[in-house]
C-alpha cells in the first residue's frame, strides 16, 4: 500500500466528514448565514481561522518535516493579477449556489444531484482559465 | 444531516487543516487539486514539458555528459534525486485525485449516519423557496455557478479552504484580501438573490 495516497485519501475524508459536521455543505445554512439569519457558520469560520493560525505558527515555527511529504512547503500568496476579478466571479457563484469546491464534492458524497452541475461547472471553469488569462495577457498563476 | 455546534465544528475543520501540511508537507486548498489534476489531463493529451521539467532534464543531461562538478552547487540534482523528483510527482497526482475523491467519501459517510443518501435533487427548504419555480433549470444555473467558481478560485490563486482557511490563517495579504472580496460578494449576491427570486 501506498503510504502517501492512503494519507491524503484518510485525511480527504477526515476534511470532507468535518465539512459536512459543520454544516459548511448545508445549502440551507450557508444561506441563512448569508441573510444574517443564523450565526453558527459564521462561528465555524471564526475558530476554524483561530485554531489554524495557531497550529499553522507552531506547526512553521518548529520547522519540522512532514510525515509523508518532506519538507513543509509555505508558498507566499500573493496579491496577484487576478485577485480582484476572481474573488469577485467566485464570490457571485459562491453566494447564489451556496457552494465553493470543497463544498460541492461533500454534496455529491450526500447524494445531491445539483452538486453533479456545480461539479462539472466547477471543472469547466478551470478549463476556462487558461484561454481567459490568454486573452487577457495575464500572466499564469497557480493555486498552490 | 444535524451540524455540530460552532465551537466543535470549528475545531474539527481547524485541526484538520493543521494534521494535512503536517502529514503531506502542503497546506489544505482544495482548488489547488482541480487545477493540477487537469493540468495534467491537458499535458496528457498534448504534451508539453513545463519549465521545471525542462531544467531537470537538462541538469540529468549536463550532469551524464560532464559529471556532477560541472553543476553550479545550486541545480546539482543527481540522476537519483531527478528520478526521486519525477517518482514524487506521479505519487502526488494520486494523492491530489484521492483527496477530493476522500472529501466525496467524508460527506457519503457522514450522510449514511443519517440515513442512506437518496439521490435527492432538493438541497433544502431555503432552495426550495428560491427556486421552485424554475424547475430542472436549477442544473444549469448551478453549474454556471460552478463555472463562476471554477474561473473565479483560478484567478484568485484559492478558495475558501485555501486562502479563506491556510492563508487567512498564515496572514498572507492575497489571501486575506480575496477572502475579504468573496465573503462580501457572496454575501451581497446571496441578499439580492433573496430580493429577486423570493
Amino acid at each position: 500500500v501506498n503510504v502517501r495516497a492512503l494519507a491524503h485519501l484518510l485525511l480527504g475524508t477526515c476534511f470532507g466528514a468535518a465539512v459536512c459536521l459543520s454544516g459548511a455543505a448545508d445549502f440551507d445554512a450557508m444561506t441563512r448565514m448569508f441573510l444574517f439569519k443564523e450565526g453558527n457558520l459564521l462561528g465555524v469560520a471564526i475558530v476554524t481561522s483561530a485554531v489554524s493560525a495557531v497550529g499553522l505558527w507552531l506547526l512553521r515555527r518548529t520547522g519540522r518535516r512532514s510525515v509523508v511529504g518532506g519538507r513543509c512547503r509555505w508558498t507566499p500568496r500573493r496579491v496577484q493579477r487576478g485577485t480582484v476579478l476572481g474573488s469577485m466571479l467566485f464570490g457571485v457563484g459562491w453566494g447564489l449556489s451556496g457552494t465553493c469546491p470543497g463544498t460541492a464534492l461533500v454534496q455529491v458524497g450526500q447524494g445531491h444531484v445539483v452538486a453533479l452541475f456545480t461539479l462539472g461547472g466547477i471543472v469547466v471553469g478551470n478549463a476556462l482559465y487558461d484561454p481567459l488569462v490568454r486573452a487577457l495577457r495575464w500572466p499564469r498563476s497557480t493555486c498552490e | 444531516v444535524t451540524a455540530l455546534p460552532w465551537w466543535l465544528a470549528g475545531t474539527l475543520v481547524g485541526t484538520v487543516a493543521v494534521t494535512y501540511p503536517l502529514v503531506t508537507g502542503r497546506l489544505v486548498g482544495v482548488s489547488g487539486n482541480y487545477e493540477q489534476l487537469l493540468d495534467l489531463f491537458r499535458r496528457r493529451r498534448a504534451p508539453a514539458p513545463d519549465d521545471e521539467q525542462m531544467l531537470r532534464a537538462m541538469v540529468a543531461a549536463t550532469e551524464a555528459q560532464f559529471g556532477q562538478q560541472a553543476l553550479p552547487p545550486t541545480v546539482s540534482p543527481s540522476a537519483a534525486s531527478v528520478k526521486e523528483a519525477a517518482e514524487d510527482s506521479a505519487d502526488d497526482t494520486i494523492g491530489r485525485a484521492l483527496f477530493l475523491l476522500g472529501i466525496v467519501a467524508g460527506g457519503l459517510l457522514v450522510q449514511l449516519r443519517a440515513g442512506f443518501p437518496a439521490a435527492a435533487w432538493s438541497l433544502g427548504n431555503e432552495f426550495d423557496v428560491r427556486f421552485h419555480g424554475l424547475g430542472l433549470a436549477v442544473g444549469p444555473l448551478f453549474a454556471g455557478c460552478g463555472v463562476l467558481i471554477g474561473v473565479g478560485t483560478r484567478l484568485a490563486g484559492g478558495c475558501t479552504s485555501g486562502h479563506g482557511i491556510s492563508g487567512v490563517a498564515c496572514g498572507q495579504r492575497g489571501s486575506l484580501l480575496s477572502a475579504a472580496i468573496f465573503w462580501g460578494v457572496g454575501l451581497l449576491t446571496a441578499q439580492l438573490a433573496y430580493l429577486v427570486l423570493t
